[in-house]
């Protein structure tokens, strides 16, 4: 961590407060600057205000879903070059992340997510590679 | 008397004594002599002209019969109509007879009349009847020739005189067998018989006919009348009555429903083919026999007595011949003919198949029930795994650091994620097990405060009012006592959560007990922190936790649900975000299960249903 480089920062939205208290332990401990949403209307509101580097978004969170805050990203000129990182239990979709990964672009051609993990994380040391390669 | 003395006799009383009205008219026609019998008939007579007499004032008669006689000198017999001394007119058959004098003269006429009015009303009554009896009539001779007929005759087959009768009436061209006329010429009796013609318009008549000779007592009649009485009406309606005895028997025979009817007595009139499959007993073991109140529920035999008109049981029992229960929706009415009860009919519908099919649905939405919070508890899971790995990292990154504050948290998110797993597993395998429910006879009052007496101090510490509203005479109900406990325990923790959760003061939850259109229903409402739309989509669909980690698994609805469907009955809400939530379970009482048997049952013994209506 060098001075001159500014810290990346990077926004955690998840409605369970110990993956919130994980994830930032685990992303702060790599040197990245975070924040945190608990909900939809307030990963918004951060994403503008804050223009973070990276997001790891959640899908099953209260008043807005992780689909409908990842589709209102890519629609937005200003956030749509962000990365997501899709960290989610969802076990729709007969458990295949790659279905997942197809209907959530399914519409208006929306790319697929930059990536997409499952809960619990099996491999910490590739999701921190994923994200570095990502903020390259 | 000598000669001498009967022709005295014969010049002085003849006159008088002859039946039959003498005048003797002179060539003006004027009355100059006329018996006693004359006077009595016409009046009296003496110097008035005859027609004067006869009641023509004026004029002589248009066509005098004495007129042709004084000139001619031959006697005539003529029928004329006259006034008699009643101004009341009358027929007579008159002989007119000249009487000749020594010169060849004719001075006088003898008029010699008798009254045949009396003869003349009855003929024409005879032909009134002859000819509009509702009949066809018709006289033949020997040679079954017709020689008169009536008018409905003529006008039914056409003028048929002089026609032998068989071409007449049936159009053919012999005698037709079983001919009643035939055999009243042979034997001079009266015969009837059966037939059918055919009308000028082509259709068959059908008739009774009979035939009797015209002197009655001759041997061997000269002629015999046939008298044919139409029966196509008769024949019709019969076609008729016949046609809609087939269509009632075949629909009785081919309904899926089995009917059973009895007469006044009880006795079995009708045992249709769905009946005999249905109660085991072939139709000649039950028909006629008194047997109607084996097979009939006691509430029809109650309605029948009180005089209902119908009687319909939405689920009941029957047996069949070995003394097995069937479920059967039943349906029951009186006979009634001419204002009394001629007999009974039952229809039956049989409830196996759908019981069968009830109970197979049930075990579906349990099982779809199981399905969807194993992916719900996948779910929950993950996250719960998610955490002690958070908390392992959390535990392990503060000891590095010698983070106090960051270890303790860790550690924290490992207790917390064991409890939550602890509670998922204990919670899910309760859902998971096929549990019986022991259904007995239950006041659903009883439950209700059972449930409040378990969360009275806990609401009163947190400022929550529990109010109960009970309606009067709720009736005891088929229910499994402890599966309803934990319904309500649900609904009412939900509700103090959600009491908790929306920061208000003096929150209450109320719960109610009533009873709608036969169905029983408990309400829990609170006027907590409600729902948003989309917690209400997810309430009973997913495994859904809105309450953080200390609250619950997020199991409660789906069992309340789960065990609301096993009492055949529903659970439903309604939300307002910051307002409060109401739920409801609604229990049919006809879909309620039946009592869990504490011995085995007695199967050949009929038993009353356990619920009344």
């Amino acid at each position: 961590m060098t001075t001159e480089t500014r810290q990346k920062l990077i926004l955690v939205v998840d409605d369970e407060p110990d993956v919130i208290t994980y994830l930032t332990t685990l992303l702060e401990d790599n040197g990245y600057a975070t924040d945190s949403a608990v909900n939809g209307t307030e990963a918004m509101a951060k994403l503008r205000q804050l223009k973070p580097d990276l997001i790891t978004l959640d899908i099953s969170i209260p008043e807005k879903s992780g689909v409908r805050v990842y589709r209102e990203m890519k629609e937005d000129p200003d956030l749509a070059h962000i990365p997501v990182l899709v960290i989610t239990a969802v076990t729709g979709y007969g458990g295949k992340p790659e279905v997942f990964e197809q209907f959530l672009s399914s519409r208006k051609h929306i790319p697929p997510p930059e990536g997409f993990i499952d809960k619990p994380l099996e491999d910490r040391e590739g999701l921190l590679r994923k994200i570095a390669d990502l903020l390259a | 008397m000598n000669d001498l003395d009967l022709r005295e006799w014969i010049r002085g009383e003849l006159f008088e004594r002859t039946p039959n009205n003498i005048a003797i008219l002179d060539r003006e026609f004027c009355i100059v002599e006329a018996n006693h019998n004359f006077t009595e008939t016409y009046g009296e007579w003496k110097n008035r002209h005859c027609y004067e007499v006869y009641g023509r004032p004026d004029r002589e008669c248009p066509s005098c019969m004495a007129r042709l006689t004084f000139a001619d000198g031959k006697g005539r017999v003529s029928e004329e109509h006259r006034l008699n001394k009643q101004r009341i007119l009358s027929y007579h058959v008159v002989h007119f007879e000249p009487i000749v004098d020594r010169n060849g003269e004719i001075p006088y006429v003898l008029e010699i009349s008798h009254d045949v009015t009396e003869n003349r009303i009855r003929r024409r009554e005879h032909d009134v009847l002859f000819d509009r009896v509702p009949c066809y009539i018709v006289v033949l001779n020997r040679d079954m020739v017709i020689v008169r007929n009536n008018e409905l005759f003529r006008k039914t087959f056409g003028e048929s005189l002089g026609k032998k009768c068989y071409k007449a009436f049936q159009r053919r061209d012999e005698i037709c067998e079983n001919c009643p006329a035939h055999r009243t010429f042979l034997d001079g009796k009266v015969h009837r018989a059966d037939g059918t013609g055919r009308s000028i318009a082509g259709k068959v008549v059908h008739c009774h006919k009979t035939s009797a000779p015209l002197s009655p007592g001759e041997e061997n009649p000269s002629h015999v009348m046939e008298l044919c009485l139409d029966t196509t009406d008769i024949h019709v309606l019969e076609a008729q009555l016949k046609e809609a005895f087939n269509l009632q028997q075949s629909l009785i025979d081919s309904a899926i429903d089995s009917i059973v009817a009895a007469d006044g007595n009880g006795a079995i009139r009708i045992f249709n083919p769905s009946a005999e499959n249905l109660l085991r007993y072939r139709p000649k073991e039950v028909l006629g026999r008194r047997m109607i109140k084996r097979f009939v529920p006691t509430e029809f035999l109650d309605s029948l007595v009180a005089d209902e008109p119908h009687c319909v049981l939405d689920e009941t029992l029957t047996y069949d011949r070995d003394g097995n229960a069937i479920p059967v929706r039943f349906s029951g009415v009186a006979l009634k003919g001419g204002g009394k009860t001629i007999g009974s009919a039952a229809f039956f519908q049989d409830l196996r198949a759908i019981k069968q099919l009830e109970r197979e649905k049930l075990e579906a939405e349990r099982m779809a029930a199981v399905g969807q919070t194993v992916a719900g508890l996948a779910h929950g899971i993950k996250n719960v795994l998610m955490g002690l790995e958070g908390g392992m990292y959390v535990v392990n990154s503060g000891m590095r650091k010698d983070d106090k504050e960051l270890i303790r948290k860790g550690w924290e998110m490992l207790q917390g994620n064991i409890e939550r797993i602890t509670a998922y597993v204990k919670d899910f395998l309760g859902f998971a097990k096929s549990r019986t429910p022991k259904v007995e006879i239950v006041n659903p009052n009883d439950v209700v405060t059972a449930v409040v007496e378990l969360y009275k101090d806990r609401a009163a510490q947190a400022g929550i009012e529990i109010l109960t509203e009970f309606q009067d005479g709720i009736q005891p109900a088929n229910l499994d006592a402890e599966g309803m406990y934990t319904c309500l325990t649900n609904l009412v923790s939900n509700a103090i959560d959600a009491c908790e959760m929306s920061g208000k003061t003096g929150c209450k939850v109320n719960i109610r007990t009533f009873e709608r259109d036969d169905t029983l229903v408990f309400e829990v409402r609170d006027d907590g922190c409600g729902m948003d739309p989309d917690v209400q989509q997810k309430a009973f669909t997913t495994f859904f936790l809105t309450k953080g980690l200390s609250k619950g698994t997020g199991l409660g609805l789906l069992v309340t649900r789960r065990i609301t469907q096993e009492h055949g009955g529903t659970v439903t809400f309604r939300s307002t975000e910051g307002k409060g939530s109401l739920f409801r379970i609604e229990l049919p009482r006809r879909s309620l299960p039946p009592l869990t048997s504490t011995h085995p049952q007695d199967s050949t013994q009929p038993r009353q249903p356990e619920t009344g209506g």
